[in-house]
């Protein structure tokens, strides 16, 4: 007989010890096995087929672990930098390398009794809905704690690598950001499939606390290998007066969901949300964002492109919620597509709450194709279709892309998007 | 350089040209002329190798059949196409395009790639032609361009490529006259024995400052009369209307 993956997995948290938060970890497996995982009743998923997560049953893991050398080689920005891996939902720290003057990091099992922590784990992610956030939080016993304190601002980034592993294999990796009054940090998440990979799923759960004056920016880069799954849902809570901004360009994976909820708790927050999506083959590409203003006078701005070729799908499901108290905020959103083909598909979701009476909300949605006369004035100047074609997409990415601050990191991105832009063609 | 015989071109069935020939050796400078809707832009259009057009005749260019030629095949060979409505193209920069495509250009002649310093040198000393800053070369394909930024652009592209056979495709339409003169610069410039010019007008005026060896006047689809520049002149006195009273029988 065929196993239920659910009762497997729940077989598996019930045999394992040594929880960090006993009590909310069962509750949120609790849940898991009572949501199970959504199919296409549920409206949040409707445009996101993830039968292939849902049959199978992954493995619990995977021992091997990847060398510097290794990590280095792949990823040439981290030489010098402050960064960890964490493989196969666990802290690599062999593989990583975390300079004195980096933020401080730790094991989420060894700071779990540290205030902050107490204070901040499993607050902001909702757990009690979300089925993925629940499957991780149960299984989130080896995640990673950065902390800057308050009034630090660290200049230099610091990279998070998040690595799958091993044929079929679950990883939960789960991330609890802390950034203390006035500090200021820039943390870059590239997700990327092991040399062992093979049909893997990164599940991954991370929550990000702004203080006051706070100023963070979080910039993910996801480029797993075609078969691979991800699941990423990010919990933002911003104090007043503090500045959030998330870049997100996914090249890679069979099925991805970013779910990004931030809440603007105090006055005078800014909130930046950018994504680029380049699917092609069978891809799934689904970003999911919640804006959620509760206080006066803050600002938010989403832009998010997406160029999607042969059968692939993506979702942008854009969602802001104005609450009564927060007047004057400034919310706006755009999101812009390029189907490169007759078999992909786009659906573009806005979706507004507003309850307050004094705000400024735009949004806008545009699925298009290529300029054709924009192609043919490129060619009518001696350039080859093909590189015409890939010219008009870069450029079509290009105010994403430029978002990212200059540095060795953004040229891997653009090299990555580059390259894949190359295997979408019309 | 370029040979057309009895060009038939057609848009969704319905014809636009009917039957045009026209022949332009090299060095010599062409104006056709005609009223709205005579198949001026399908004209070059078609010469450029627009998709979209149903195309019947003989297109030779420098001796080879180009017809089945994709517009970079043509550029390749040294075809020139200034439009008339220059696509604004954001987020690609003039420079870089243009560096790409001079490339690609010198590929296909077998010639070496030009580098970077080598390629900022042959651009300062073309955007002097056209009275273009540097500036207007670093930002995005004509975005935000006036009428004439667009048109000057276009003849800075020109200048780069360096074109067997520039076609000019109603080059003067939105141009005040300071600019007119500018582009007329620019263009009179390039003029040389080997290269040659297909100019598409509605209007005599460019022709003052770019003056042709031949005037064809463009009517329902063929050239129906063709003289020397006083052609244009005669023209503009008498208007479309004398070549129309013209063919109708007496």
């Amino acid at each position: 007989m065929k196993t239920d993956p659910i009762k497997e997995y729940k077989s598996r948290f019930e045999a394992g010890n040594g929880k960090p938060f006993p009590a909310l970890q069962a509750e949120a497996m609790d849940t898991f096995v009572r949501l199970g995982f959504p199919g296409k009743h549920n409206e949040e998923w409707r445009y996101t087929p993830i039968r292939p997560i849902r049959e199978r049953v992954f493995a619990a893991g995977h021992d091997t672990r990847s060398s510097k050398q290794e990590v280095q080689q792949r990823f040439p920005f981290l030489e010098g930098a402050a960064y960890a891996v964490m493989e196969n939902g666990s802290w690599n720290r062999e593989a990583s390398s975390l300079p004195e003057d980096a933020p401080r990091m730790s094991g989420i099992s060894e700071a779990k009794d540290h205030p902050g922590v107490q204070a901040h784990f499993g607050k902001y992610a909702d757990t009690h809905i979300d089925p993925f956030a629940a499957w991780n939080t149960a299984f989130a016993d080896a995640g990673l704690v950065i902390e800057i304190p308050d009034g630090q601002r660290i200049d230099t980034p610091v990279y998070v690598v998040l690595l799958d592993q091993g044929p079929g294999a679950v990883a939960h990796n789960r991330l609890l950001v802390m950034a203390g009054h006035n500090a200021a940090c820039s943390i870059r998440l590239i997700t990327a499939s092991g040399t062992v990979a093979d049909q893997s799923l990164l599940n991954t759960t991370s929550e990000v606390v702004l203080g006051e004056g706070a100023k963070v920016e979080w910039d993910v880069l996801q480029m797993q290998d075609e078969n691979a799954f991800q699941v990423a849902n990010t919990y933002v809570f911003q104090h007043g007066r503090s500045v959030f901004t998330s870049r997100t360009v996914t090249t890679g994976g069979r099925i991805v969901r970013n779910k990004l909820h931030i809440r603007a708790a105090g006055e005078h927050c800014e909130s930046n949300m950018y994504g680029l999506y380049l699917g092609s083959g069978d891809q799934v590409i689904d970003n999911h964002t919640g804006m959620f203003h509760a206080s006066p006078r803050c600002l938010s701005n989403q832009l998010y492109k997406g160029l999607v070729g042969d059968r692939a799908q993506a979702v942008f499901n854009g969602r802001i919620v104005v609450e009564r108290d927060a007047q004057q905020t400034n919310a706006y959103q755009s999101s812009k597509n390029l189907l490169m083909g007759p078999d992909a598909a786009v659906t573009a979701k806005p979706q507004l709450e507003i309850f307050a009476d004094d705000v400024r909300c735009t949004h806008g949605a545009t699925t298009g194709q290529l300029d054709d006369a924009a192609l043919f004035y490129l060619r009518s100047r001696g350039l080859p279709r093909d590189e015409a074609v890939s010219m008009l997409n870069l450029a079509f990415a290009f105010d994403v892309l430029e978002s990212f601050n200059e540095g060795p990191f953004r040229s891997f991105i653009e090299e990555t998007v580059r390259a894949r832009l190359k295997e979408i063609r019309i | 350089m370029l040979d057309i015989q009895n060009l038939v071109a057609g848009v969704e069935g319905k014809q636009i040209l009917n039957g045009l020939s026209l022949r332009v050796k090299p060095g010599e400078v062409h104006a056709i002329m005609g009223p709205n809707g005579s198949g001026k832009s399908t004209l070059a259009g078609v010469l450029a190798g627009k998709e979209g057009y149903e195309v019947s005749g003989s297109l030779m260019f420098d001796g080879k059949d180009m017809a089945e030629w994709s517009p970079e095949e043509r550029a390749q060979a040294g075809l020139f196409l200034a439009f008339q409505y220059p696509v604004e193209i954001p987020g690609v920069s003039t420079a870089n395009f243009l560096k790409e495509a001079l490339n690609a250009i010198r590929k296909a002649r077998g010639e070496e790639p030009v580098d970077s310093k080598q390629f900022l040198q042959l651009m300062k000393s073309k955007l002097a032609l056209v009275e273009m800053d540097k500036e207007m070369a670093r930002r995005s394909v004509n975005e935000g361009f006036s009428g004439g930024e667009k048109k000057r652009n276009e003849i800075f592209q020109m200048a780069m490529l360096e074109p067997k056979l520039c076609v000019m495709d109603e080059t003067d339409s939105g141009l005040d006259i300071d600019a007119l003169k500018i582009v007329a610069r620019g263009v009179n410039s390039l003029r040389g024995e080997q290269r040659s010019f297909v100019i598409i007008t509605h209007y005599q005026r460019l022709l003052d400052y770019i003056v042709p060896d031949h005037v064809h006047v463009l009517y329902d689809g063929r050239i129906v009369k063709s003289g020397g520049k006083e052609l244009a002149l005669e023209l503009e006195e008498k208007g479309y209307d004398w070549i129309r009273d013209d063919k109708q029988p007496a």
